[in-house]
């Protein structure tokens, strides 16, 4: 179920509230099982066969999780049910995700004819797989308790606001949320202006720039004027950023609605200046989670070689590629910011380089530069695409196309620019708007239209992508 | 008591306050019709049950397809939701408002009306099929006319937002140039039009594609001209006389099939005309559906059979699909008997533009027989000419639009072509 649909809007969300503050009201366990039940609905609507693969990750992971914690005094075996843990979820998501790519890419290198089976990608797999062996790894280090209740993990790994996009929940950032959180009607009203704002950087931003870029990255590069593949990239680069931070803005919200907190996702990425800092604000729980479960075990920076520096970042850049699919242009994304990353390291560049805004623009174009790559059907199309981007190899400097989708989208251009600096946050500090009454008057209105607005577009049926379902 | 809740009103907990109320409302609006979403669910299962081989899981899946649908169509005062929607484009003056389905997106043009727009399109298959056709209707002895109805984009004039190419008109000019070259007559009603200097605007609803129906009743005048004087066609002159006609014009009545997409609040409301002859008039009326099978037969006047008046009803309203006030909307195939006129059978194979220009053709002859190849799928043109009557005249009416992707191949399928 899509959050910016009419059935999850009008129907789904109002009669889960109804009901989890009203007949559930005051019984924990009661809501918990309540919300997971909702939660298989939700993932059922939009293919019911997969709920079934989320099921058997929850009992898996929950046994392993109990084995784990009983486990835990005789190191040798606990050891092993953690690689067991490792194993089992990553055969699973390497079936169903990369089991095509493999055979594809075998068959190609190798001249062999095995067939390639059709399998189709369980919404949200590398979401709820990850967050499954979180909840193992982190009962294993006691950074949070065992449930011994299985419909616990399963709220934990399902849960539907977190569950087909992320963020990507780490067991202990919520382990005790799950039986103590406490729900106030403040955190309920934090949690609808975060929705509502999430939901407007969907619908109204990041659907409408994906038009453009749609259509950029669909023309031949033969026929791609400069500027129509410049403005391809950044309305790409503008659509992604408000497709993921605003779905990860309506599941923080969402989770406040019901009690829960989880960690932000995004921090202005587009105002980083160096690639390091990008990926400190861009998906911080993806990177936070590679960087606890695989980038530390490996050694981190605190190694005694460069050489296994390098090695460490390889392998975190490589997974974080793949990760995010089965197909070179992730692997060469991945790659490209293992490179950058590296050398940034390596030469200080965060303490040492100057000058900020030359800094930010350097960040900047490698940052499109990789979401080409990544938005790219293959790399020979990236190839073609950064060349007439970069060489006018199409020798088409400008043409009507990019005029008029450059005219058509400057409102929302301009927005989602605006919007992707804390400029609104810098203004209300500054002339203090939370003191002024006027504004405090406007605010519910304001909220109101975006919500209002953001629904007519749903209902008039608008082009709604989700980019990061297919992760 | 009254200090706590005092403090715990503030812009965060009312913005909330009005979110709940928002989502339950229309919660309540959608309980209240749960029926119509019932039914509605109800049939795309049945029809999951019914097909071949369907397992539990196609009718799980029907069941969650049809229930958002279902939902998306009973959302309380859609419509409304849709004017917001376009008040907000107004405001920032979009000119391309996008559906999820590419060939609904609709344009503003400059001049402030409204049309959907096409890219350059290849016409190749046209042309192998309408020289099959003529081939036949040459060997039978049937007169062909292809008619090219204007587009909303003035071919002398696009008005179209900068940076846009008119490709429409360009697809119809490469069509019409082919038929040149194949010596198949047509009449361009975009030349006529332009050389009539008429103001190209005032031809076309606002908020519609279609051409009003006075431009209708216009275009089947000259029709009716061009016939008799390149075909010798003899008919009662009286029959084309405007004189002859009430023009009732429903002011601020009429929201056309483009508005239904952007909102009456982007697009505004159109004034809706409608005409019927003052005579006395008999027809019997006979519409048929894709597979040929008879649905409805009306026998009486004008405005009894071809006319359907109900379309006119609730006149201080502005209503939807008023235009389809002839023939009802645009039937796979219809049957009109003229009990008044002995001679003359005509075949028009049509798209909407053609609605108003057949009602008024029956007037003049026998039999007039109306098709639609975006529907009709019993057979082919060519095996349906050969099967019924012989014509005396087959004509073809389209707009360009009929030179796009989602149509072009059913539209000019006049035989079983590889």
């Amino acid at each position: 179920m899509l959050f910016s649909s009419t059935t999850f809007l009008l129907v789904f969300l109002p009669i889960v509230l109804l009901l989890y503050y009203t007949v559930f009201l005051k019984h924990r366990l009661a809501q918990n099982i309540f919300l997971f039940f909702v939660s298989l609905i939700f993932y059922a609507w939009g293919e019911p066969w997969f709920v079934l693969i989320m099921l058997l990750s929850i009992v898996m992971n929950w046994i392993f999780g109990l084995l784990v914690d009983k486990y835990r005094d005789h190191p040798l075996l606990s050891k092993l049910i953690l690689t067991l843990t490792i194993v089992y979820n990553l055969v699973v998501i390497f079936i169903f995700k990369y089991l095509i790519f493999t055979i594809t890419n075998v068959n190609l290198l190798f001249h062999k004819d095995f067939a390639i089976p059709e399998i189709t990608l369980p919404i949200g797999i590398s979401f709820f797989t990850f967050q499954a062996i979180s909840y193992v790894i982190d009962v294993y280090r006691r950074h949070g308790e065992v449930q011994k209740n299985p419909l616990n993990v399963g709220l934990y790994i399902a849960f539907f606001p977190q569950l087909i996009a992320g963020p990507i929940v780490r067991y202990e950032t919520i382990a005790e949320q799950i039986l103590y959180r406490k729900e106030t009607f403040k955190g309920f009203s934090d949690g609808v202006i975060r929705f509502i704002r999430g939901l407007a950087k969907k619908v109204l931003l990041s659907n409408t720039l994906a038009i453009v870029a749609d259509l950029a990255f669909s023309t031949e590069t033969a026929e791609l004027s400069v500027g129509m593949a410049w403005l391809g990239a950044i309305c790409y680069t503008l659509q992604i950023f408000f497709d993921f931070s605003g779905y990860s803005e309506m599941a923080i919200g969402l989770g406040k609605m019901f009690g829960f907190d989880f960690l932000e996702n995004f921090n202005f990425p587009y105002i980083s200046a160096s690639v390091s800092e990008f990926w400190r604000r861009w998906h911080i729980s993806l990177g936070t989670w590679f960087k606890d479960y695989v980038y530390f075990p490996l050694g981190g920076s605190r190694v005694k070689t460069k050489s296994r520096l390098v090695f460490n970042l390889f392998v975190v850049w490589f997974l974080t590629g793949l990760w995010h699919g089965a197909n070179w242009t992730f692997i060469a994304w991945g790659l490209l910011y293992f490179v950058l990353l590296t050398l940034e390291k390596l030469t200080g560049f965060e303490k040492k380089a100057k000058c900020k805004p030359l800094r930010i623009v350097y960040t900047l174009l490698f940052v499109i530069i990789g979401w080409v790559l990544f938005r790219s059907n293959d790399i020979a199309q990236a190839g073609d695409y950064l060349k007439v981007m970069f060489t006018n190899s199409s020798g088409i400097l400008w043409d009507n196309n990019a005029y008029f989708y450059l005219c058509e989208n400057a409102f929302f251009l301009l927005a989602a620019v605006l919007c992707s600096t804390p400029i609104f946050k810098w203004l209300s500090t500054k002339c203090k708007l939370e003191q002024n009454k006027v504004i405090g008057f406007l605010y519910p209105f304001f909220y109101l239209a975006l919500f209002i607005v953001s629904l007519s577009y749903i209902v008039k049926g608008a082009y709604n992508p989700f980019i990061y379902f297919n992760f | 008591m009254l200090g706590r809740l005092k403090s715990a009103i503030n812009r965060y907990t009312v913005t909330a306050i009005c979110f709940l109320i928002v989502i339950f409302s229309y919660l309540i609006g959608m309980i209240v019709d749960y029926k119509t979403i019932d039914k509605s669910v109800t049939k795309t299962v049945n029809s999951a049950k019914a097909a071949e081989d369907s397992t539990t899981l196609d009718v799980a899946k029907a069941f969650i397809a049809g229930t958002d649908s279902a939902l998306d169509s009973a959302v309380y005062n859609r419509l409304d939701l849709i004017a917001v929607n376009g008040l907000f484009n107004r405001m920032i003056f979009k000119k391309k408002i996008d559906d999820v389905n590419a060939v609904n997106t609709v344009y503003k043009l400059n001049n402030g009306q409204l049309t959907y727009y096409y890219p350059e399109f290849g016409v190749r298959v046209a042309h192998k099929n309408i020289k099959v056709l003529n081939q036949y209707c040459e060997s039978v002895g049937t007169k062909l006319l292809y008619v090219q109805a204007p587009m909303k984009i003035d071919k002398y004039d696009n008005e179209l937002p900068h940076g846009l190419t008119d490709y429409p008109n360009a697809n119809a000019d490469r069509f019409l140039e082919g038929l040149d070259k194949l010596g198949i007559d047509y009449l361009d009603f975009r030349e006529v039009i332009h050389d009539a200097g008429f103001v190209y605007k005032d031809l076309f609803f606002d908020t519609d594609h279609h051409w009003t129906t006075e431009t209708g009743f216009w275009a089947y005048q000259y029709l009716m001209e061009y016939l008799g004087e390149n075909y010798g066609l003899e008919y009662d002159e009286a029959n084309v006389d405007k004189d002859n006609f009430t023009f009732v014009t429903m002011k601020d009545s009429f929201i056309g099939s483009l508005a239904n997409r952007v909102g009456r609040l982007y697009a505004g409301i159109d004034d809706f005309t409608y005409i019927y002859p003052n005579f006395d008039t008999s027809f019997e009326w006979t519409r048929y559906d894709e597979q040929g099978a008879s649905t409805l037969t009306r026998i009486g006047d004008f405005t009894e059979t071809v006319m359907f008046k109900d379309r006119t009803e609730n006149a201080d309203q502005a209503l939807a699909y008023r235009d389809n006030i002839y023939f009802n909307g645009n039937p796979a195939i219809a049957k009109i008997t003229n009990n008044n006129v002995e001679d003359g059978r005509v075949l028009v194979i049509q798209d909407s533009f053609g609605k108003p220009v057949s009602a008024f053709l029956c007037l003049n002859f026998h039999q007039v027989d109306v098709m639609d190849l975006r529907d009709y799928a019993e057979m082919t043109v060519l095996d349906y000419l050969k099967i019924n009557e012989t014509y005396d005249y087959v004509i073809i009416l389209y707009n360009p639009s009929a030179f796009k992707t989602s149509s072009y191949y059913s539209q000019f399928k006049f035989y079983n072509y590889k």
